[in-house]
């Protein structure tokens, strides 16, 4: 969490993830070499182009990881331990991509009478053509963008921006993407035969577009489970969202409900009594809503910062906040004032069924919607 | 009321979310134990599978051995030694370390017998010689007994089209593998700029070439020419000549008249 930085907080999760990481790498390169010397013999490609497409393979598979990564842990949570450390992923794709591209602009550009950077990107480019497109000038875009996202990545760099900010620059992961995937159809598949390349490469396409896609169908699908339909009106006329059964949200965990602007509400029960916050994490926009209480906080599923449920803000020494909203429970059901309160508004906890038996607002600060 | 109950009990231990700086549930070390398996296992599956569907390179070889050659030198349109013997001449393009043509170090040699040091670079039967930086040319003294086929001449074998890859010779032949294909563009057209030979190249059956050094119409070297067709499928239309040693034909020349790109 942000009290302080360190280069990295390293752990024991994150070395073992970097660990299998890095023998992924170190395996894909090495049966690909091995495997290319002994089916081709002396007609393999040199070792410098072995390198050079290990790695920039490796690299583009690598980003295919890292992209399913974040729709699969919304699909299967079960799967989050794979979304914890997905950044030192993206610090490795960059890295290979720029021994890739290093290993390129020397290879092919250098030992000429041009500047190597010039040579690679300039040989008589014809961008409406299929044959002559400039692949390289795809694959360079890409890796500025891998580039800036990588010097980014740490924390600093995420409290400097803003993690809206932060977010945005990060979302150009899917256009260096897009500009890889055009780096290989119009590069190297342009001179290699058959259907292995073009396959894979669908296939990969096909694999990134239909779990995000899946995993946006599902959270559109649960944040409709509390209905988000306009309910009773409040005393100044705005009016209450249904939030759903107040009974069925399991103790420690929580209910996403969608405000009819968009934004998302995760309404947690912890013993008798409900609190609703921001479902965006302050830290990367993690989704709170599908974290658990931990330690009596609120903990984000993606890498575990804390809130306290009532109000939003994170356990000393840490400063992160979010939004917090009014709760009510009317004949058993969630009813939420789709009025942000600012980032740490204390509310106490609205209590599911109040002593007394008659459901009514829960917290003395909130207005009864009825 | 008791739409409070049945209120699930909290999470228990093993039930917990996965957060990296607490102890790993077991479900978390199960989770990751088949992720690591399954990653590594799919990184050997795709990494065998891509590298198996890769198109051969070719049969190329740079031998690193130097070696000497004699011969006498043509400097035009490309420099070339011819050597061997009277029974049987060879002929070698000649090029420079690097990405550079040997121009330079044979300047005003042609026609005149030398010995050059250098490396061969060779593909099925086809050589190309890189000369070694600095002292790699040496003038010989004329022998009218020697046995170098001193017996030379270029004569237009007529109108001629070839199908194929326009390349750099050198990288083709084996300085780089694969020296052809829209990967090798870059390099190929800075070889060509740098003064390296452009040949169109055809494949013939049994994983053989044709081949035939590409020149402008009026006979000399004309990379511009051929710079916007590298790597491309192309059918080059033009004259060829053909370099005979004693009379007999060692290497083609086309002199380009126009080249079309097949399929667009
Ligand atoms: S997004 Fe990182 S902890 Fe929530």
């Amino acid at each position: 969490m942000s009290a302080g930085y360190k280069a990295v907080q390293w752990n024991a999760h994150k070395r073992a993830y970097d660990a299998a990481a890095v023998s992924a790498v170190v395996v894909f390169v090495g049966v690909y070499v091995g495997v290319s010397a002994a089916a081709l013999g002396p007609d393999s490609p040199g070792p410098e182009v072995l390198a050079l497409r290990g790695l920039g393979l490796c690299g583009l598979a690598l980003l295919h990881a890292a992209l399913c990564i974040g729709p699969m842990a919304r699909l299967w949570p079960g799967l989050s331990p794979l979304l914890y450390n997905r950044r030192h992923l993206g610090v490795m794709i960059a890295t290979i991509g720029a021994s890739h591209a290093a290993i390129a602009v020397g290879y092919y550009g250098g030992f000429g009478v041009r500047n190597p950077v010039l040579a690679v990107v300039d040989s008589a480019p014809t961008f409406g053509s299929v044959s002559r497109f400039p692949f390289e000038t795809l694959g360079m875009l890409a890796l500025v963008i891998l580039g800036v996202m990588a010097a980014t990545s740490h924390d600093f760099w995420l409290r400097r921006l803003g993690p809206r900010a932060w977010k945005s620059i990060h979302m150009f992961v899917y256009l260096a993407y897009a500009l890889l995937v055009g780096h290989v159809a119009w590069g190297v598949m342009q001179s290699e035969p058959g259907p292995v390349a073009p396959a894979l490469l669908g296939l990969g396409v096909l694999t990134v577009s239909g779990l995000h896609i899946a995993a946006g169908l599902k959270e559109l699908r649960g944040a409709r489970v509390g209905g988000g339909a306009p309910a009773q009106a409040a005393g100044d006329g705005t009016p209450w969202v249904d939030g759903g059964d107040a009974g069925t949200i399991a103790d420690g965990r929580a209910r996403v409900v969608a405000l009819p602007g968009g934004d998302r509400v995760a309404v947690y029960r912890q013993g008798s009594a409900l609190s609703a916050l921001a479902n965006r994490c302050a830290h990367q926009g993690g989704p709170l809503g599908e974290g658990q209480v931990i330690d009596g906080c609120v903990t984000c599923p993606w890498h575990g910062y804390q809130y306290v449920a009532r109000n939003g803000s994170s356990p000393p020494p840490f400063t992160d906040k979010v939004a917090t909203y009014r709760l009510s429970v009317r004949s058993g059901r969630v009813l939420i004032d789709p009025r942000a309160l600012p980032p740490g508004t204390d509310v106490p906890p609205t209590p599911i069924a109040p002593s007394g038996g008659v459901p009514t607002a829960g917290s003395p600060r909130a207005e009864d919607p009825s | 009321m008791t739409t409070a109950d049945p209120a699930p009990t909290p999470p228990a231990a093993a039930d917990r979310i996965y957060v990296g700086y607490l102890p790993a549930t077991p479900r978390a070390r199960r989770v990751a134990t088949i992720a690591i398996g399954a990653v590594v296992a799919g990184a050997a599956a795709l990494g065998g599978v891509i590298a198996a569907a890769q198109r051969p390179a070719g049969p190329a070889v740079w031998d690193e051995q130097p070696q000497t050659w004699d011969g006498y030198v043509l400097e035009k349109p490309y420099p070339m030694l011819i050597g061997g013997t009277q029974q049987s001449p060879t002929v070698y393009l000649l090029v420079g370390v690097g990405k550079i043509g040997a121009q330079d170090p044979l300047k005003g040699l042609g026609g005149k017998p030398a010995r050059v040091s250098g490396t061969l670079i060779s593909r099925s039967g086809q050589g190309i010689i890189e000369l070694h930086d600095g002292d790699s040319v040496t003038p010989l003294a004329y022998d009218p007994g020697s046995d170098l086929p001193f017996s030379s001449h270029v004569a237009s074998a007529g109108p001629e089209s070839r199908a194929g890859e326009i390349v750099d010779f050198k990288c083709f032949l084996g300085a780089m593998k694969p020296g052809d294909g829209k990967g090798h563009k870059a390099c190929a057209t800075l070889c060509i700029l740098g003064g390296i030979p452009p040949a169109i190249v055809t494949p013939t059956q049994g994983g053989g070439f044709e081949w035939a050094v590409l020149v402008g119409t009026e006979g000399a070297a004309d990379p511009q020419g051929v710079i916007p067709y590298i790597a491309e499928p192309v059918r080059v239309f033009g004259e060829r000549w053909d370099v005979r040693v004693l009379d007999r034909p060692v290497m083609a020349i086309l002199a380009i008249d126009r080249i079309e790109r097949i399929g667009g």
